[in-house]
């Protein structure tokens, strides 16, 4: 059977993350989802975004991680590049979900429990 | 093995929260905001870590740090979290080069083997955000 609670050592690090670290991982990665998004619905590709920012395709993966922090001046140039607003970066779409009490990460299914059932050599 | 208490995570886990907190924290900290907030965007993850076409990706870490959590997704809704470990920059050029991390990639890649051949055989089914079905691997 698949164990949903998490485990003592993940339920004692997840504690120890704070609300503003929450909160710094939230925003980056909404920040991250909404300038996709934003090229996106403008029928652009990463590639010709890329290009627009005069910038190479690798640093756009890097921003669209959701792990970037970016500058000011960033943000006015992507801004900028997609014809919006600075502040209209930050309004990004959350997934309507349904959250499961007990769950670590649901609802998007992360399933943490193959090695229950895989046999391997790996202590 | 089976019946092992222990998930592949949770031994990513235990054999990097001391060495590796802060990142650790990270991705556990990122892991829940994809599931409770963005799902698993294409954007967050470090995609063709495996074969072609397969979907084993790796999660991103911290930027400058390497701790790879390999992952396999299925669209935006199921993750299989996997193992991983420490890729030290400018030492481990890709995951193959690293015993500990071609181990870790090659049961993601043989456990997206399987599932898509347990799908094709309707022995899996993927209904919303669940992998419902025969879940149990074994080693070839």
């Amino acid at each position: 059977m698949s164990r949903r609670t998490p485990s003592p050592a993940i339920a004692q690090l997840m504690s120890e993350i704070t609300p503003q670290e929450k909160r710094q991982t939230r925003t980056k990665m909404g920040l991250a989802a909404r300038i996709s998004d934003l090229i996106r619905t403008q029928s652009m590709s990463k590639s010709e975004f890329a290009e627009k920012m005069s910038k190479n395709p690798s640093e756009i993966s890097k921003w669209l991680s959701g792990t970037h922090n970016f500058t000011i001046d960033t943000l006015v140039e992507i801004a900028t590049a997609l014809n919006v607003e600075v502040g209209e970066l930050f309004v990004s779409e959350q997934k309507p979900v349904t959250i499961y009490p007990i769950a670590l990460i649901s609802p998007v299914n992360l399933i943490g429990e193959m090695r229950q059932s895989f046999k391997t050599n790996t202590p | 093995m089976e019946g092992e208490e222990f998930t592949l995570f949770d031994y990513f886990v235990e054999e990097n929260k001391n060495a590796f907190r802060t990142e650790v924290k990270f991705i556990l900290d990122r892991l829940e905001t994809i599931g409770q907030i963005y799902g698993a965007r294409e954007d967050y993850f470090k995609l063709h870590e495996g074969r072609s076409g397969d979907g084993v990706s790796a999660l991103y870490d911290l930027p400058g740090k390497e701790l790879r959590l390999f992952c396999i997704r299925y669209g935006t809704e199921v993750v299989v979290l996997g193992g991983g470990g420490p890729k030290t920059p400018g030492v481990i050029v890709a995951w193959q080069d690293d015993p500990k991390l071609k181990k870790e990639a090659d049961i993601m890649i043989r456990v997206s083997a399987q599932v898509t051949q347990r799908i094709r055989s309707r022995e899996i089914l993927i209904a919303g955000n669940q992998l419902m079905g025969n879940l149990i691997f074994m080693e070839e």
